[in-house]
């Protein structure tokens, strides 16, 4: 059924995934499954039917989706797909992948939100850039262990996701671009995840009702970014320097201070505090 | 045990005789509760919200804080955990006993659960500091929080329009709900909400506003058929209850989304009911059942279902 609204959002088609479903057995081998096997897009046909839209705004078709995971994959292939990345490949991707996302999908955060959307890109649009990106942290030869159920698990919430987006393998990406994304600078507005690493990023897009802090984080991010020497532990001072702010934030609003000129002295503050502590150690 | 103090300056209870705090929505006269559903709600509403704030005495207030010479500031805050969205407005606190402090949000921005936070908070701190006093700007003096789910938006109840076949009832069914057993990796079972995409007429009774037509029946009459079936099935399958398959804190699940259901949609009063001390008993089929219809019978009412 369709409703018009007056500011119809972009609608993805969405996987509602559900153990007990006719197709799981499919997405179990899916996420178990080798590169090559999930090269074949004729294994994930059947979850075709499977694929549903919201109600509410303008529906995507499947082809539209199918030209961002072409995208996808041609950037997986400028970092060395199929070969098994390094770290430093993994970032890159991630980086451009991140940007390519969140300029190319014009979606809504409401629409952002549900699982389905992600869930249908990473297991029926493109499988294999997932594979490539979390097949695990052995190298490409070694199979998935099948009895090892916590990495299993530790695998299957990059593939599909009921709760946690920020865990998903481009639901996550999509959401850092969008909660790091520098407004304020017409140049290159994405230079913030550029220059993070990856637990850095985490720090900024993972700590629960905290993330809503956006203008507090983002200006945490530019003192860090402007401070930071190579020679000194950036991850340890950044994650510290979030639990500063935290801390804080239990016992003042940050949306009033955030208005006010002691804003910068705050972030600041603790920016320092972490740094102290961590050069001293 | 001694407790330690969380704000290291005078701070208000949640329950003060100085001030108090009721959400609306739009100009509806009706208070949101806690954990409320917005009925109604799609991407695409916007959501204007207006905390009424109810101040005994401005001076007592303050002289009582520890902060005479402060200019305060009345805040409302809407967080979006969902969408990592958050709006926030502020008024300076003045001598009126009651402040309205609207608050909008845009549509698109949020989905599944809402949070409303009203907060009395330092705006500029006083001259002259008290030990007991906040004394930085931002201080938190007093808050309250509410909940409110976004009825219809996904996650809060998974709702999916389905295609019924001709022995589910065709085009003149209106839903049924799809539960299916423990997963694969060991977690709770889940549910769905399946909606007839062909009975339109029941489509448009449940999607449109309610607070512009005449649907608010069809959806408290959705509401209360919604509540009985969930009921049923707890006492059709109590022994799988029993044998502790369906978690009531795993998000997504069947145990979680029932005691969210009901604990919102039935009430005795403005109580919710203990919906999960029924379930979490160990009780025989024929008690389970005597047990859950004695809930629906005794408290769903015209004002019990929302």
């Amino acid at each position: 059924m369709k409703l018009n609204f007056p500011m119809p959002q972009l609608l993805y088609p969405r996987l509602e995934l559900n153990p007990g479903y006719e197709s799981w057995a499919l997405i179990e081998q899916i996420i178990t499954s080798p590169l090559v096997v999930l090269e074949d897009p004729a294994l994930v046909d059947e979850l075709e039917d499977m694929l549903d839209w919201g109600h509410v705004g303008g529906q995507t078709s499947i082809e539209h989706s199918k030209i961002l995971a072409a995208g996808l994959v041609k950037i997986a292939k400028k970092h060395g797909y199929p070969n098994s990345p390094n770290n430093d490949q993994k970032r890159k991707a991630d980086t451009e992948m991140a940007i390519f996302l969140h300029n190319q999908m014009t979606i809504s955060r409401n629409e952002a939100a549900h699982e389905g959307v992600w869930n249908a890109m990473s297991c029926y649009f493109c499988p294999a850039v997932v594979r490539w990106r979390w097949l695990n942290d052995r190298g490409e030869n070694e199979a998935i262990n099948e009895e090892d159920e916590v990495e299993k698990i530790a695998i299957s919430e990059r593939w599909f996701t009921q709760s946690k987006p920020e865990r998903h393998a481009f639901g996550r990406l999509w959401w850092r671009a969008e909660l790091l994304k520098d407004n304020e600078t017409n140049n290159d507005p994405y230079w913030i995840i550029s220059s993070l690493m990856e637990d850095e990023q985490v720090q900024c897009t993972e700590r629960g009702l905290f993330v809503t802090h956006r203008e507090a984080i983002i200006c945490l991010v530019k003192q860090h970014l402007k401070e930071i020497k190579p020679h000194q532990p950036r991850m340890q001072i950044f994650r510290s320097a979030i639990k500063n702010l935290r801390r804080l934030a239990l016992v003042l609003d940050l949306d009033t201070i955030s208005k006010s000129q002691e804003f910068n002295s705050l972030i600041n503050k603790c920016y320092s505090e972490a740094l102290a502590c961590h050069t001293h150690t | 045990m001694t407790t330690q103090p969380v704000k290291p300056y005078l701070t208000l209870p949640t329950q003060s005789n100085f001030i108090g705090v009721d959400f609306h929505r739009n100009d509806l006269e009706e208070p949101l509760r806690n954990r409320q559903y917005l009925d109604g709600f799609t991407a695409a509403t916007e959501i204007v919200i207006k905390a009424r704030f109810k101040v005994e005495n401005r001076l007592r207030l303050q002289e009582f804080l520890k902060v005479e010479e402060a200019s305060l500031a009345l805040v409302v805050s809407a967080n979006c955990p969902a969408t990592r969205y958050r709006i926030n407005a502020e008024e300076q606190l003045g001598d009126a006993k009651i402040q309205v402090v609207p608050v909008t949000i845009p549509n698109g921005l949020t989905s599944q659960q809402l949070i409303l936070t009203a907060k009395l908070v330092v705006k500029k701190p006083p001259v002259q500091l008290s030990p007991l006093g906040a004394s930085k700007v931002g201080s938190v003096l007093w808050d309250n929080t509410i909940r409110l789910q976004l009825e219809g938006s996904g996650s809060t109840f998974p709702t999916q329009e389905h295609e019924f076949r001709p022995d589910e009832g065709g085009a003149l069914a209106s839903w049924r709900f799809d539960f299916s057993g423990a997963n694969l990796r060991g977690r709770a079972s889940r549910v769905r909400l399946l909606i007839n995409q062909q009975n339109k007429k029941f489509l448009k009774g449940i999607l449109d506003n309610p607070n512009h037509g005449t649907n608010l029946e069809t959806i408290r009459m959705f509401k209360y058929a919604v509540a009985c079936s969930l009921m049923d099935y707890c006492s059709s399958n109590h022994e799988e209850f029993k044998r502790a398959q369906y978690s009531f804190s795993d998000k997504g699940s069947l145990g979680f989304h029932l005691i969210n259901f009901l604990k919102t949609h039935i009430r005795n009063g403005n109580v919710p009911l203990p919906i999960s001390s029924y379930l979490e008993r160990y009780y025989t089929e024929v008690e389970y059942r005597e047990k859950i219809r004695g809930i629906l019978q005794s408290n769903i009412s015209d004002d019990i279902l929302i």
